[in-house]
Parts: C-alpha cells; structure tokens; sequence
C-alpha cells in the first residue's frame, strides 16, 4: 500500500471498470432473484438457486474489488485521526456497554436473569459481547487503523520511536488475542482423587479433549498467610500420556504449572469435598505475541508521555500559570 | 495517634490549606510568605505519609489491600504529583484545587479505613501486586492534578486557549501556562494508567490464567485509558486545545473516580474477581 503518498496530499480518484462491470451484474442476480421468487410464489427453482448463489457471490466480488481499487483511498481514510477517535468512541462505548449487561455465553442463563428484555439484547449479541462478530470487526477495523497509521508515518526516525512502539505494540497486542482465540484452549477439568480425567469444560458448555490425562493425588488449603486472608489451595497433580506419567507437580493459586505449552491453574475447590478439584486449564499460542506487544506498547507510551513531552508543539512555561 | 485519627487530621490539614492557598495564596510575595501558606499541605502530606508507614508497620504488608487501605495512598501520590509537577509554576490556583480533592480523598480514606477488607484471596499476596497498585495511583495522583489544572483552563477567561487559537490570536500567557500543565500532569497520567495496566495483565495471567478477561474493573480500567488516549488523539485536532480538552479532561477525572471507587454499583459487579 503506497500510503504515505496517499497521506501527504488528498486522497486520489480511481477509476474502476471493473467495479462498475461486478455492480451490474450484482444487481442484475439480485433483480432475477427477486423476479424468481415472485414469479414462483415463493417457491424456490433451480434457476433462483442458482442466482441466489450468484447474487452473493457477485456482491462478495463487488465489496472485494471496491476494496482493492479503493485501497489507497481507504489507507488513507483508515489512518485518519478522525477516524482512530471515532474508533476509540466506539470501542468505549461497547467496553461500556459490556459492564452494563451481565455477560455469560450461557443462553440460558442470560434469559432467566433479563427475562423480557433478552430477546432483544441477545439480538445485539449483548449477553456475550466481547465473543461477538460486531465486536471482532471492531477489534479488526482498530487494528486495520493502526496497521494503516504506522505505514503512513513509518519513517524510521527517533522521533517517530514512541509512536511506533506504542502503535505498533498495540497491533502485536491484538494480533497475539486474535492467535489466542482461534487457536487457543480453555476449559476447567475436574478432578477427582485416583480418576484421571482428560476432558475440558469449557465456558460455553461445551467438551473438549486433552491430549493427556490429569489426575489428582491431593488438594489442601493452607492456613491464612494474613490476618482476614483466605489460606491458599494446592492441588497435587499428574500429567500422563500413553499410560506413562511424564509429569507430577503442585499446582497452587497464582502460581499455576506447564507442560508442552499448557498451563494448569488452580480453580475451583470444595473444602466439604477435599477429594475434588477444580483446574483450569489453557494453551494461548498467541501469549508471547501479546506480552511483547504489551511491553512495547508501554515503552511507547513512556517515550512518548515522558521522554518527549509535547516537543515541537506550542508550549507555554508553567510559570505564567494562575497564581 | 492511630491511623484513622492521623487521617483525619491529614483531611483537616487539605481543607486548611485549601482556604490558605486560596485566600492568601496569589498575594504573597515574599518566600517565608509562600512558606506559611504551604504549611498546612506539607502538614497533611507527613500526616498521610505518616498513617500509611504506621498502617505498613502494623500489617506487616503493604496496606493497599482494600479500598480504605489504598486511598490514603492517592492522597500520598496526589501530593507528590502537585509537588512535583506543580513546582515550577508554584500556583497558588492549583495547589488549593489540589489539596481540596485530597481533603476529600483523606476524609474518605478516614471514612472507610474502619472497614473490614473481607476475605482477602491469594492472589493479593502476590510480587505483582505492590508494583501494580504503585502505578495506578501514581496515574490517578497525577491525573488528580491535571483535573485542576484543567479546572483553572475552564475557569481562566474564555477568550484563552483554543478559542484564541481558533481566531489566529496568540493564547495569553497564563492560559498557555495552565493548558501545559494540564497536559504535563495528564501525560504522567496517562504513564501510570498504561504500566499499572500492564502490569495488571502479567499478573492477571499468573493468578487467573487469562492477562484480560473483560471483567468489570478492567474494562473501566480500559475505559479510563481510552478516555485518556482519546484527549491525547483530540488534542491533535486543530482548535482543541485549552478549553474543549480540558473538559475531557475532567471527565476523564470523573471515569477514573468510578473506576476507583463505584464498580461495586454495576449491575455487573457481582461477577467481578477485583471488587473486595
């Protein structure tokens, strides 16, 4: 993407053929879609088939071409501080929004509490919003203005350093949740005393499988470190693979333990029970992404906040403030 | 003197130099002049550091643990922050804005020092914890300050800052002043918030397994920051500077005292691993 040019002056025109070609013929699908079913009474023929599949298509073309051919002009749009302040607005308010509405990916769950109102905040995918496709695109489009802002001020100069770090760490930080997500796991095992168990609950209901068994030789909950403090509970646990054990260690609260790029945490304990526990258990391929991205962003932001503090930006000396 | 007593006393000390600051404050020339109308907020500061050193030494740990525990440290924070960023313009304005939100802050800070912390959870034992806690209100101490100085933009003449620059006018020299201390202090600010943040995440992951999981008070958390980021991208924009960014600023101010001290009203707080 030839941004930067795109950047020092206003956006440039571009002339599509082809996108006119794909608007005509989105359109015309789209007329004898509507004429098929009308024609049919509702009846679905091979040929509205057919044209219900070309229509989508063609328009999927359409947006893609518009997008391409556009590209400069979309760069430059994506990179506009206009549009990164509109995002921040957006993303705002939907951070908002979900503090607002108890979030759970249980339907069920979600109906009983909100009763009435659930159809219509489930509608908006408010009960699971930070899962849902609305938020993702947002995410994407916050990442897609960064992306787009660093190319248009990527001169790698000391001045842009901060700017760099600090986008930059952000886009790493997004990319490395992104990673997380699609190919991470998460899920709670529970455990009995001398039942290995190699199944994962996880927080949408559903089942998944380990790789492994994990079994449970012992939970205990220590006495309180501190006055009013709660006693911190360990779980003696086993990792095994073809019958054979390849690891056996204590998993602790905030002190959780590894194998081959899982971690176990502990979660869940019944002091009635002390045979029973709970681990929680998660792989994040994206995380080294995201604590790198995290620690740059910061190294950005103390440039940026600290070592530059408004140069070549008009500055009063403090010491005309109100006495 | 216990440590309740030590903060109300701190409270009383803020509010007497709040009336000195602002009564006195501007006419004073001389230094043993400056000096006397200082005194009471350099009494209130030994006070506050003073009840957090006895809180530490009773407890035997940092006593930031709950929200009574940790609000004599804004207090302590704001305080520096004025010191430190307010230093070189030695504003009566500023330091009487200041030591009237830290009079608050001590009252309640006295208020809820009484309150049982409740089932305090392991994971506060944690190396993460002290560093993490530290950088928050050290960003919620400087932004207390950059909430008054925006204050004396809002309360400055109207024609100052962005209007002025709006029309090709030069901004007068005191609304300049004001409007770079609001920033100096807000950037400090912004600092904290993002390596408090940070710091947040390391530990969320070593405690919970996840560095964010949109819990309430790391979304206000994030809310907070875009508030903050959104007044340093606005700022870029031509005519706003001085007064229109100074209101974000003061409603920043008002996200972060929600973030602080009201998740517990969210219909969501009940979820929430961070409300104790």
């Amino acid at each position: 993407l030839d941004v930067r040019r795109a950047g020092s002056g206003p956006p440039p025109r571009v002339e599509v053929r082809v996108w006119d070609a794909l608007c005509w013929i989105a359109a015309s699908c789209l007329a004898v879609n509507v004429g098929q079913v009308l024609w049919e009474g509702g009846r679905s023929g091979a040929l509205s088939r057919w044209v219900g599949v070309g229509g989508p298509l063609a328009l999927c073309l359409l947006v893609g071409a518009k997008v391409w051919a556009e590209r400069r002009t979309l760069a430059f749009a994506l990179s506009d501080l206009r549009f990164a302040i509109a995002i921040l607005l957006a993303l705002g308010a939907a951070t908002l929004a979900g503090t607002l509405v108890w979030q759970t990916q249980k339907a069920e769950v979600f109906f009983a509490r909100y009763r009435e109102a659930a159809p219509a905040l489930t509608w908006g995918h408010l009960h699971a919003l930070h899962q849902s496709w609305w938020f993702g695109w947002l995410l994407t489009l916050f990442a897609a203005a960064l992306v787009a802002s660093i190319i248009r001020r990527a001169a790698w100069r000391r001045r842009e350093l901060g700017f760099l770090l600090s986008h930059g760490g952000v886009v790493l930080l997004l990319a490395g949740g992104a990673l997380g997500g699609a190919l991470g796991l998460k899920g709670l095992c529970y455990l009995e005393a001398g039942m290995p168990s190699a199944q994962l609950l996880s927080a949408k209901g559903q089942k998944a499988q380990l790789p492994f068994a994990l079994s449970l030789e012992r939970v205990e909950q220590a006495p309180p470190a501190v006055v009013g403090g709660r006693g911190q509970v360990a779980s003696t646990i086993g990792v095994e693979r073809q019958g054979r054990r390849v690891l056996s260690g204590v998993v602790r609260e905030g002190e959780p333990l590894g194998y081959d790029g899982y971690a176990f945490y502990q979660a869940g304990y019944d002091s009635k029970s002390p045979r029973y526990s709970g681990i929680l258990v998660v792989k994040d391929p994206g995380l080294w992404f995201a604590y790198a991205g995290l620690v740059l962003a910061v190294l950005g932001v103390a440039y940026l906040m600290l070592l530059r503090p408004g140069r070549g930006r008009s500055r009063g000396s403090e010491r005309g403030a109100p006495r | 003197m216990s440590v309740p007593a030590l903060l109300l006393a701190a409270g009383g000390a803020y509010a007497a130099s709040t009336v000195a600051l602002a009564v006195a404050g501007g006419r004073v020339g001389s230094a043993r002049g400056r000096a006397a109308v200082w005194l009471p907020f350099a009494v209130g500061f030994a006070l506050v550091s003073a009840a957090i050193a006895k809180g530490w030494i009773e407890l035997g740990h940092p006593p930031f643990r709950s929200l009574g525990g940790s609000l004599p440290l804004w207090a302590w924070c704001g305080s520096l922050a004025l010191l430190v960023l307010g230093w070189r313009s030695r504003s009566a304005a500023l330091g009487a804005g200041t030591s009237a939100l830290l009079a608050g802050v001590a009252l309640l800070a006295w208020r809820r020092a009484e309150a049982a912390g409740g089932a305090w959870s392991p994971a506060l034992g944690s190396s993460w914890f002290l560093p993490h806690v530290l950088s928050y209100l050290v960003g919620y101490g400087a932004l207390l300050v950059a909430t008054v100085a925006a204050a004396l933009v809002l309360l400055g003449p109207r024609t100052a800052g962005a209007a002025a620059e709006r029309e090709g006018r030069a901004p007068p020299r005191t609304a300049l002043a004001a409007d770079a201390l609001m920033e100096r202090a807000a950037r400090l600010g912004f600092f904290g918030l993002s390596v408090g943040m940070v710091l947040g995440a390391f530990w969320a992951k070593q405690a919970w397994g996840d560095y964010w999981t949109w819990d309430p008070k790391e979304s206000w958390a994030l809310l907070t920051w875009i508030a903050y980021a959104l007044y340093f991208h606005v700022r870029r924009l031509p005519g706003w500077r001085g007064r229109r960014s100074a209101w974000l600023l003061v409603a920043g101010f008002f996200v972060v005292v929600f973030t602080y001290l009201g998740i517990g009203a969210l219909p969501t707080a009940g979820g929430s691993v961070h409300v104790y």
